[in-house]
Order: C-alpha cells, then sequence, then structure tokens
C-alpha cells in the first residue's frame, strides 16, 4: 500500500474555532488600552516609559528561561507582554528602572516560570510580583511620595491612604464623579474608573474574562462595604469610594479574573469573586495594609483548587454512597 | 465555523440538510475488501492470490477463523496486505479485479427468507453495519430500538437521506424490527422538518433538535427515553438499542425486495465545505470515488472518513467504502487547524462547552501524564460522549479529544489483560 501522496494525519476533531492564546492576549492588551491612555495622558512621558520597560522586560525573561530551559520560545503569545502590561499598570510613573526589572522578574520567573510555565502558577504572577514589591520595598509604592512632584491639576492624594489614617472627613472633598474619571493619585493603569469599566466590558463581550468572577468581586466589595459604612459612617467610606479607588476595578477585570489561578465553573467562580472583593474591604477597614485587593486576591487564589471541587454532576454519574 | 477575533457569537451546530440528488459512482475495477484480522500471532491464510470470489460469498481469510464479512463484489484476488488502523486494529486488505456480479448462492438463499438468527452474523456486512446480534445476546431483554434519522457527525447526511427517500424501505425495516420478540417500541428520531416524510415510516416518531451533539445516544437516552446512562455502560445493558436510519432501510430492502444490498450512500464534503451525496459499491476505494467527483488529492491534503468532529484521518486514498463509512472529508493542506504543544491555562472554555458537564480541565491533566485510573476515578473519563468540543474550543489547541480516546482505550487494554490473567 505504499503511496506517493503523504496525507496529513491527527486525532479528530478536524475544525477549531480559531480561538487562541495569542487572540486572548491581545484581547487583554487592546482592553487595557483606555486606562493605559489616562495614565499616560496624566503622567506623561515617565508613565510610558515603565509601561514600556515592563513589557520589554517580561518578555526577556520568558525568552531567557525559554533559553535555560531549551524549550521554543514562547513569547510570541504574548502572555508574558500583558503580564509585564499589567505589572506596569500598578506602579506608579515615578517608579525606577530597577524595581521595573525586579519586579517583572518576580513576577515571569518567580510567578509563573518556576511552576511550568503558563497555566501551572498557584498564584497571580503580578500579583506575586507587586506583594513582593510592596513587602520589600514599601515606598515604592507610596503614592503620595512617588507622585509628590506632579501637579496634574486636581488634589493629588492617594484616597485609601487619607480614608485609613485620617478618617472619611479628609477625602469629602474627592467626589464619585472626579473618582470616575480618574482624578486621584494612584497606579499608572488604575485611576480611571471609567477605561477600565470600558476594557471589563470588552474583555466580557469576547469571552476572554468571565463575568461572574467579575460581577461577584464587584458585588461582594459593595456588600462588604455597605456593611462596614453603616455600622461607622465616619470611620469607614462607602461602597462607591471602595470600588473607584485602589486597585479594585483592575483587580475586578484583569487581576482576579486570570484564567490558571481561577475557577472554571459557575458556582465557585461566583465564591470566589465574592470571597477577593470580601477580603478586598476587610483588609483596607480593618487590616494593616492601605489596599487589599492584592492579598484578597493572593489569598483566593490560594483556595481557588478547593473551591473549583464544586462542580456539576457529570452525565451518567452513578453516586454510590449517597 | 471559526470564531472570529471580534464578536462574542459561537457558531451553532446546525445538521447540514441532506441534498435530494444523489450520484451513482461506476463500479471500480478494483475492489478492496477489509477483513478483521485475529489479535494471535499465528494466524494462517487459508484464502491466495488467484483465487475468485462471488459477491455475497463469505470471505474465508484466516484458518480456524469464523467468516462473517462477505464480499460485495465479485473478482479475483490479486493482492492481500495488512492495514493497521488506529487504536492497534489491523484488518487484512484483499485487493479484488472485479468482473460482472454473480451472486453466492447461499446469500440468495438467505435473502429469500430473511430472519433475525440467519441475517445476524452478517449484519455488520449491511449498509450502515447494523449490529444485530445484541438481540441474541442480551436474549429479549431488548425492549426498544432507536433508529437515528440524523447522522452523528456534523455534515454528514447519509441516515437523514436514508429516512428522507428511501421511506419503502425503512418501512420494511421497522416492520422487521417490531416483530423481534421482546422489542416494544420501535422509535425513529428525526427533526421537525423532516415529519412530513418520516410520519408514514410505522415507527413511534420523535422529535429531536437537529443541534450536535444532541443527537449522539447518551442524550437521546436522556432526553427522549429519561434514562441517563450511567457512564461507561452500554445502551443495550438498558434494553435499547441504538441502529442508523441507513441499516433499517437495508434491512428493509432484504425484506421487501430478497435483494442483498451491496451499495450504499456516502456523503462527500469536498474542499470548499460542500457536500454531496454519491451512491457508492461498498468495496470501492476512495480513490475512485474521487476520479470519478473530478476531486485531486495533493500531499498535505487531509483526507478524514466521517465528518469534522469525529472522524478519523486516513493516511492512504486506497482504502475502500465500509459498511460503517457514512461520509469522507477532503481539507485543503491550508486549512488544517494545527495542534500545538501549549499547555492548559485553565480558561475554562471547554468545561462550558462540554455537554456531559465533565471537569475537562482536571481531567486532562491526568491524562497529560498517563494516569488514566485516576482519571476514571477523579474526573469521570468514562462519563464522556465523545462529540469532540472540547477540543474544538480549546484556545490552547489541546488535543484534548485524542487524550480522552486514548485514556479509554488504553484502560480498556488494561481491564482486558486483567480480565486474562484471572
Amino acid at each position: 500500500m505504499s503511496n506517493a501522496k503523504k496525507f496529513v494525519v491527527s486525532h479528530a476533531p478536524f475544525w477549531h474555532n480559531g480561538d487562541s492564546i495569542t487572540a486572548r492576549s491581545y484581547h487583554t492588551m487592546i482592553a487595557a488600552i483606555p486606562a493605559l491612555l489616562f495614565g499616560i495622558s496624566t503622567y506623561g512621558v515617565p508613565a510610558a516609559r515603565v509601561i514600556a520597560l515592563s513589557i520589554a522586560c517580561a518578555m526577556l525573561w520568558e525568552l531567557g528561561m525559554n533559553y535555560i530551559n531549551r524549550q521554543e520560545p514562547t513569547i510570541a503569545n504574548a502572555s508574558s507582554a500583558v503580564i509585564g502590561l499589567l505589572f506596569g499598570m500598578l506602579l506608579p510613573a515615578t517608579a525606577p528602572w530597577w524595581i521595573v526589572v525586579i519586579g517583572t522578574f518576580l513576577a515571569i520567573i518567580v510567578g509563573r516560570e518556576i511552576f511550568g510555565g503558563m497555566g501551572g502558577n498557584p498564584f497571580n504572577p503580578v500579583l506575586t510580583a507587586i506583594a513582593i514589591v510592596m513587602l520589600s520595598w514599601p515606598d515604592m509604592l507610596d503614592y503620595y511620595g512617588a507622585l509628590v512632584n506632579y501637579n496634574p491639576g486636581f488634589s493629588m492624594i492617594y484616597p485609601l491612604e487619607a480614608v485609613k489614617f485620617q478618617g472619611v472627613e479628609a477625602v469629602s472633598g474627592i467626589s464619585i464623579v472626579n473618582l470616575l474619571i480618574g482624578k486621584q493619585a494612584g497606579g499608572i493603569g488604575t485611576p480611571c474608573g471609567i477605561a477600565l469599566f470600558i476594557g471589563g466590558a470588552y474583555l466580557i463581550y469576547n469571552g476572554v474574562i468571565r463575568w461572574e468572577i467579575s460581577i461577584s468581586f464587584i458585588v461582594g466589595l459593595l456588600i462588604t462595604a455597605h456593611l462596614f459604612n453603616a455600622a461607622d459612617p465616619a470611620k469607614y467610606a462607602c461602597p462607591g469610594f471602595h470600588l473607584l479607588t485602589g486597585y479594585t476595578l483592575i483587580g475586578a477585570f484583569f487581576l482576579a479574573t486570570e484564567d490558571a489561578t481561577s475557577p472554571v465553573n459557575f458556582i465557585p467562580m461566583l465564591i470566589y469573586g465574592a470571597g477577593a472583593g470580601f477580603l478586598t474591604v476587610l483588609i483596607r477597614n480593618i487590616g494593616a495594609y492601605v489596599d487589599g485587593v492584592v492579598f484578597a486576591v493572593l489569598l483566593m487564589n490560594l483556595a481557588n483548587p478547593l473551591i473549583d471541587r464544586l462542580r456539576p454532576k457529570p452525565l451518567g454519574k452513578v453516586l454510590e454512597n449517597a | 465555523m471559526k470564531r472570529s477575533f471580534f464578536g462574542s457569537a459561537t457558531p451553532a451546530f446546525k445538521y447540514a440538510v441532506s441534498p435530494h440528488k444523489i450520484e451513482d459512482i461506476p463500479m471500480p475495477e478494483q475492489a478492496m475488501l477489509f477483513v478483521d484480522q485475529p489479535k494471535n500471532r499465528d494466524r494462517k491464510y487459508v484464502i491466495k492470490i488467484g483465487d475468485t470470489v462471488k459477491t455475497g460469498q463469505k470471505l474465508n481469510v484466516f484458518d480456524g477463523v469464523e467468516a462473517t464479512t462477505i464480499s460485495t463484489v465479485t473478482g479475483t484476488v490479486t493482492d492481500i496486505q495488512t492495514y493497521r488502523s488506529d487504536y492497534g486494529q489491523t484488518y487484512a486488505a484483499l485487493t479484488i479485479k472485479t468482473v460482472n456480479d454473480d451472486m453466492d448462492e447461499a446469500i440468495v438463499a438467505l435473502t429469500q427468507a430473511p430472519a433475525l438468527n440467519t441475517l445476524s452474523p452478517y449484519s455488520s456486512n449491511l449498509p450502515g453495519a447494523p449490529n444485530l446480534s445484541v438481540f441474541e445476546q442480551y436474549a429479549s431483554a431488548i425492549h426498544t430500538v432507536v433508529i437515528n434519522g440524523l447522522d452523528d457527525d456534523l455534515l454528514v447526511s447519509v441516515n437523514q437521506w436514508a429516512a428522507q427517500y428511501l421511506t419503502s424501505n425503512i418501512k420494511a425495516g421497522v416492520g422487521f424490527f417490531k416483530d423481534i420478540p421482546g422489542v416494544k417500541r420501535v422509535i425513529l428520531t428525526a427533526p421537525e422538518r423532516m415529519l412530513s416524510v418520516v410520519n408514514s415510516s410505522g415507527a413511534e416518531i420523535s422529535v429531536i433538535e437537529e443541534i450536535y451533539p444532541k443527537v449522539l445516544p447518551a442524550f437521546i437516552m436522556r432526553d427522549l427515553l429519561g434514562t441517563v446512562l450511567p457512564a461507561g455502560d452500554t445502551t443495550e445493558k438498558h434494553g435499547v438499542t441504538f441502529i442508523k436510519a441507513e441499516a433499517v432501510a437495508a434491512i428493509g430492502q432484504i425484506v421487501s425486495t430478497k435483494t442483498l444490498p451491496i451499495s450504499k450512500v456516502l456523503t462527500v464534503v469536498k474542499r470548499d465545505g460542500s457536500c454531496q451525496n454519491v451512491r457508492v459499491r461498498m468495496g470501492t476505494p476512495l480513490k475512485s470515488v474521487f476520479d470519478a467527483l473530478n476531486i485531486t488529492t495533493q500531499t498535505g491534503d487531509r483526507i478524514i472518513l466521517g465528518g469534522p468532529m469525529r472522524g478519523t484521518a486516513i493516511y492512504s486514498e486506497n482504502i475502500p467504502v465500509l459498511a460503517t463509512t457514512d461520509g469522507v472529508t477532503i481539507q485543503n493542506a491550508s486549512d488544517i487547524p494545527r495542534v500545538s504543544t501549549d499547555p492548559c491555562t485553565n480558561c475554562g472554555e471547554c468545561i462550558r462547552v462540554c455537554p456531559a458537564d465533565m471537569p475537562v480541565n482536571v481531567l486532562v491533566r491526568y491524562l497529560e501524564n498517563g494516569l488514566y485510573q485516576e482519571a476514571k476515578d477523579l474526573c469521570d473519563l468514562l462519563s464522556c460522549v465523545e462529540c469532540g468540543l472540547c477540543s474544538y474550543v480549546c484556545p490552547s489547541k489541546m488535543p484534548i479529544f485524542q487524550y480522552i480516546k486514548l485514556g479509554k482505550y488504553e484502560l480498556s487494554q488494561i481491564e482486558t489483560a486483567e480480565e486474562q490473567d484471572e
């Protein structure tokens, strides 16, 4: 049965819907553009510098790891570029170059590659890196100190820090609308609520992230913040304030939804999101840290494998001891 | 059927409507017949090159193995080869130079008075390969026969065609099944648009949604019969057997016209995705089918027996049309989606698409590492209905379906080995 023609053989199915990791990465990057544009327009070239360096470093770290592991380069799928982009967006515009280099090393190598690369990381790489930076160099993420030389035309205070140490009185001058359009201090890509909402909606529409996680995160955060606010309005800020400050929105749409570290079943997604929202407010209001998103999401990442065991009964499964 | 970069619409898997037009493929000069090869090594051929076979004749190929395959052509054996198929299946492939049909007497006698016990040893040779032996194997425990009016893969429309245009044969076939002792219900599943045609078949009609994979047996069991099939069980164990409409028509042909069906309908899916139904003598090499339809193949193409979701890619176009072959799909080199070595990113697309609610994301991790027993115990490997949708949606382009099939195969091998040890 010799045949000169060589046909391609492979296993069924012979169609694919065309979705790819690369496409998902690019969707995420497109979704980040509005928030990014706002950050660059506010902070100018230094912000663009941080973002560009962060993306480039993240990709180089992955390339280096590919080289060490003797793998085919995998940077073309842009997943490390997304990590670099998101890490850059969390930093203040004045972040020095070495913090970006170290941070992306922590994100790509420590946060992801040592666990076996993409899909194998137990914690969100971006948050792993930012948490280590936060603990090691607390001054780097102190937006008061970092942004002291900026005067973009609105009061440059970091609302979460103000409210934590001085009470609600200190931020009474900031309206919700101002927070929504980004008139607050913060990371390069985090202050502008409206831009992040647009990005999140884009990602949900394209099926890159799951609405269950984002919505339950926001709802969990709002309910918890409301309870605190109702208990002591002078000490705890209102739910809307918590929603629009700090890393809340970038967390809800870009960080908590990271594929490898979030659940895939419906009810677990709701528990995961709501849990992260709940913990965020808890840490902000009664914890030691100014912003709780980083540790809240990391803690829920830790719980993810356990939560995700709540899954529907497969077809034809016979329960023996039911 | 591809997802666009922008837009959230997911393609719906509706079946193609079977065209009425059918083209007859002429009798080939050379036919090929496949005979199951026994697994033991000391097999001895009793057939040799130069032997003549008659249409309908039992093919005694191996010493000491009772023949169940019958020839669908008359002619002289010119070559005997071994063909290896998927999952360790091997066949003896007999090449036969064909002459005009000469019917074997034994088979003529059989078709004159068809009965369950005489037909059942040969049933796998009939178009659609009905398995009639289950009625004997399970004594009279089979109470329901489900005739599938839709095919088990997209684009293929052989059963649709048979249900719509072979109505008198279907009717005779339904009568045959109704007379089998123990059978209480004969159900024909058909989409709504076929109702007016199939109403006269004499079978109980069940309307089913024309959406893949709702037509696979496990879902028909659940949706129409209200029985959830326990994972890993055959439908026969629960008194239900599934038979293709084409097979029912073939049995109907024997009953009503006393002739042996030796041709079958085949859906040819061309490069541009258009489908054509042809009637072809079983045993015709695919090459002859392509030649008759002016299809040329070249290196780098992919030829698939069956449809795009569940078919089998083959490496030679000399493979014949078998009783089980419902479709043949040709793909251009440029249309072939590649699989990749990317790992699972846990995005959950497979979880949402899986019609059997399986934990595919965890399952695939076990399967990748060869932990088949754990995959079965912890991740319900046997619940899989083999629709292929998980691989279809996977952004990492993992061959999930292949892992699953391999896992099931390896488990069955382990079980067989254990049984032999006992």
